[in-house]
């Protein structure tokens, strides 16, 4: 609570403002420092060149998954096994694709996390080289206040950009297919949205520890890249490879290759884009009862394909939803306790 | 010994005959011709044919001619043949021999009693022929029943096996039809076959059998079904009784008729169901017994009713454990009450839900994640 009171203090104690440039009129006297530095941040992003050619990126991509949706919708592709299932119809939107371009969600899942190491890899260093990072300091704001800010406007950034381009598919879907979403279908879209802006915060995080640890910013925004190339393209080859060297023999009995594939399950899950796919394509396809790619037959005995309740699907992956939160604030907080340790030096 | 017997029999036989043809058979005729047959005093029913051989035999130097006729009584009818055509004049070589045949049809309505016939072959001479109709002819349609009576319920089918004589003179074609009560259904099959109607031969007969299933509904009481097969000719009639002692119907529900619920996996959950005897009997040892998916148990509270009355109904507990490794989602549970006389069975949808201890275990790992980064803050944040 203190925290708080600390910045109401300090908001009317003083007007910090970080660019004698951008001092316009936007924020009251009120304003509590910490927005401040947010709403500056924001802007910032906003106005660079940066984020207008990855938004031009993402969205070139999202338009061009939209088409391949509908185009598949038209074709008549709302499921495979009954043609005149049109239940969740309007969530394929996100899901189907006619083959030509991938579907929305792996666009989401391949370039989404790009807007996270674009916002983050220069944003401490690059202060710091400047010396913008100690004349922001010795204003009366908290020295954490600076990466909190960071943190922040990047992830609410993040979030508009995200809601943006979902909200753009929901309406290309109902203007194409003229079938309103059920609420459900409409929270399990909202939480797929939640659960991406996690996701590609977890990336921002990640490129902000990056920031906060390689003095040059070419440096952090490689090995943010670096890592991003990793896990999409490269992780899924080192798996191939384990997967090769452990698959039991053809004569192995079920109980070796539940385990194999329980080991190759555990090993995919630990790139987090795997992550966020499993878990977002489980919240968009209702139909999907279970993770686990052995259903017994013993599960399956009496069972009814029925789709699962939004509660029920929410449940299925919430493990996951719990990992994505808990490395994105492990990321932050190991960001956090390096910037803090950090000496800040005005540049001579 | 039998066969000693019969050996005797038949050597008896032929020596009557031999008797017989000697005595009576030959008929002399004046110019050396005979007429001959074997068998002038014959037994048949009504609606028999008699088959006659009759030798011509010549035994002068001449050829005879003859001509050849028969007198019968109105409703016999007879006729001549030989070389396979009606003849009515017949040519003998010298010392030769000649056969024809004479059939004669015993008509279907017919006294019981002797008949003398006379077969006059002109030169030959005449051959008397007696035929003995051994029984009263009808000449009408017969249906009977072998068991007009039958009790059952009202879900049982009744059979009952009905005889259709044909004692005309020509073959008819019998239209079936049972005079049910509405909703009833009666059927009327021949070898198997369903049949709405049936030829019959002259004389033949053939078995019917009609299988009434009761109305639904049908209430306890005595119902009598009349029996029809008429032909353009002839109409035959019978009348065949169904007892129905009372009609056996059970339902299985839940208490408040909803057929689904749901089960945290690895929990269990106790339903509510009623047993009711909508039927107009008893029904006596009602089993309850379930089909649940794998792993699943299911008892039931009690799991045996001895006896429940009509109209009565009975709360049965069902106490239904899912799978601890039960997917999430719908699975069909059936259950069933099986009484002696009638089983009634229920299928209840099961959501599986899975259990929301790990949902909490994960909002316990935000929290001290949350925790340790406000502990950051406190350590580092404000100096």
């Amino acid at each position: 609570m203190s925290v708080w009171a600390d910045k109401w203090r300090a908001a009317i104690g003083g007007n910090p403002r970080r660019k004698e440039a951008d001092s316009a009129g936007v924020t009251g006297r009120s304003t509590p420092p910490f927005w401040v530095m947010v709403q500056k941040e924001f802007g910032d992003h906003i106005r660079s060149w940066r984020f207008v050619i990855l938004l031009a990126i993402i969205t070139l991509a999202c338009v061009g998954s939209i088409y391949a949706a509908i185009t598949a919708l038209k074709a008549g592709v709302s499921s495979t096994d009954d043609p005149t299932d049109t239940r969740f119809l309007f969530l394929s939107m996100f899901t189907a694709s006619d083959g030509n371009l991938p579907n929305f969600l792996t666009f989401l899942s391949f370039l989404a996390p790009l807007i996270g190491i674009a916002i983050g890899f220069d944003s401490v260093n690059s202060e710091r080289n400047k010396g913008t990072l100690s004349r922001v300091l010795s204003q009366p704001v908290h020295r954490d206040d600076f990466l909190n800010a960071k943190f922040v406007a990047g992830l609410l950034l993040i979030a508009v950009v995200i809601f943006s381009l979902g909200f753009l598919v929901m309406g290309m879907g109902l203007f194409t297919i003229g079938y309103p979403p059920t609420p459900e279908e409409f929270g399990r879209v909202v939480v797929v949205l939640l659960m991406t802006t996690v996701y590609v915060g977890l990336w921002l995080n990640l490129s902000l520890l990056f920031s906060v640890r390689f003095k040059q910013a070419a440096t952090s925004a490689l090995s943010g890249i670096a890592l991003w190339i990793f896990f999409l393209v490269f992780y899924g080859m080192i798996l191939n490879l384990i997967a090769g060297a452990i698959t039991p023999s053809d004569t192995s009995d079920a109980s070796s290759v539940i385990q194999y594939s329980n080991t190759m399950q555990f090993l995919s899950r630990i790139s987090p884009s795997e992550l966020f796919q499993e878990a977002a394509q489980t919240l968009l396809l209702p139909d999907t009862r279970t993770l686990n790619p052995f259903v017994t037959q013993e599960q399956a005995y009496l069972a009814i394909s029925a789709p699962l309740s939004f509660g029920q699907s929410l449940l299925l992956v919430w493990p996951h939803i719990v990992a994505m939160i808990a490395e994105t604030a492990v990321c932050f907080a190991a960001s956090y306790v390096l910037f803090m340790r950090q000496e800040v030096r005005s540049r001579s | 010994m039998k066969r000693f017997t019969g050996s005797v029999r038949l050597i008896m036989t032929a020596l009557l005959c031999l008797l017989a043809a000697a005595s009576a058979a030959p008929a002399y005729a004046a110019g050396g011709g005979k007429v001959y047959t074997p068998y002038t005093d014959l037994s048949a029913p009504p609606g028999e044919t008699i088959n006659y051989s009759v030798d011509l035999i010549n035994d002068s130097a001449d050829i005879l001619t003859a001509a050849v006729g028969f007198s019968a009584p109105s409703g016999w009818t007879y006729e001549l043949t030989a070389g396979g055509n009606n003849i009515r004049q017949i040519s003998v070589k010298p010392n030769d021999t000649q056969t024809m045949n004479l059939t004669l049809h015993v008509p279907l309505e017919v006294e019981k009693g002797d008949y003398s016939f006379q077969l006059s072959a002109g030169a030959f001479g005449t051959l008397p022929i007696k035929v003995n109709v051994s029984e009263k002819g009808s000449y009408k349609s017969e249906l009977t029943v072998d068991q007009p009576n039958m009790q059952g319920h009202s879900d049982s089918t009744f059979t009952y096996s009905l005889s259709l004589n044909n004692r005309t003179a020509s073959k008819q074609t019998y239209a079936l039809t049972a005079e049910a009560p509405s909703g009833w259904d009666g059927k009327f099959t021949v070898d198997g076959n369903g049949v709405t109607s049936v030829d019959i031969d002259p004389g033949a007969s053939k078995t019917v059998t009609l299988n009434l299933t009761p109305a639904e509904n049908a209430k306890a009481d005595t119902y009598k079904v009349a029996v029809h097969a008429a032909s353009g000719s002839s109409t035959a009639d019978a009348e065949v009784e169904a007892v129905i002692t009372g009609t056996y119907a059970m339902t299985l529900s839940t208490s408040d008729e909803r057929l689904s619920a749901d089960v945290t996996a690895g929990h269990e959950r106790k339903l509510e169901l009623v047993v009711k005897n909508t039927g107009s009997a008893d029904l006596t040892d009602i089993n309850l017994t379930s089909t649940p998916p794998a792993n699943w148990e299911i008892s039931f509270e009690p799991k045996t009713i001895n006896t429940l009355k009509a109209g009565e109904s009975k709360p049965v507990t069902a106490t239904i454990k899912a799978s601890g490794k039960a997917l999430a989602g719908d699975y069909v549970v059936g259950l069933t009450a099986q009484a002696s006389e009638k089983s009634a069975d229920a299928a209840i949808r099961m959501t599986v839900k899975s259990s929301v201890l790990w949902g909490w275990i994960g909002v316990l790992i935000i929290l001290a994640v949350i925790a340790g980064v406000y502990g950051l803050f406190r350590k580092y944040g404000r100096r």
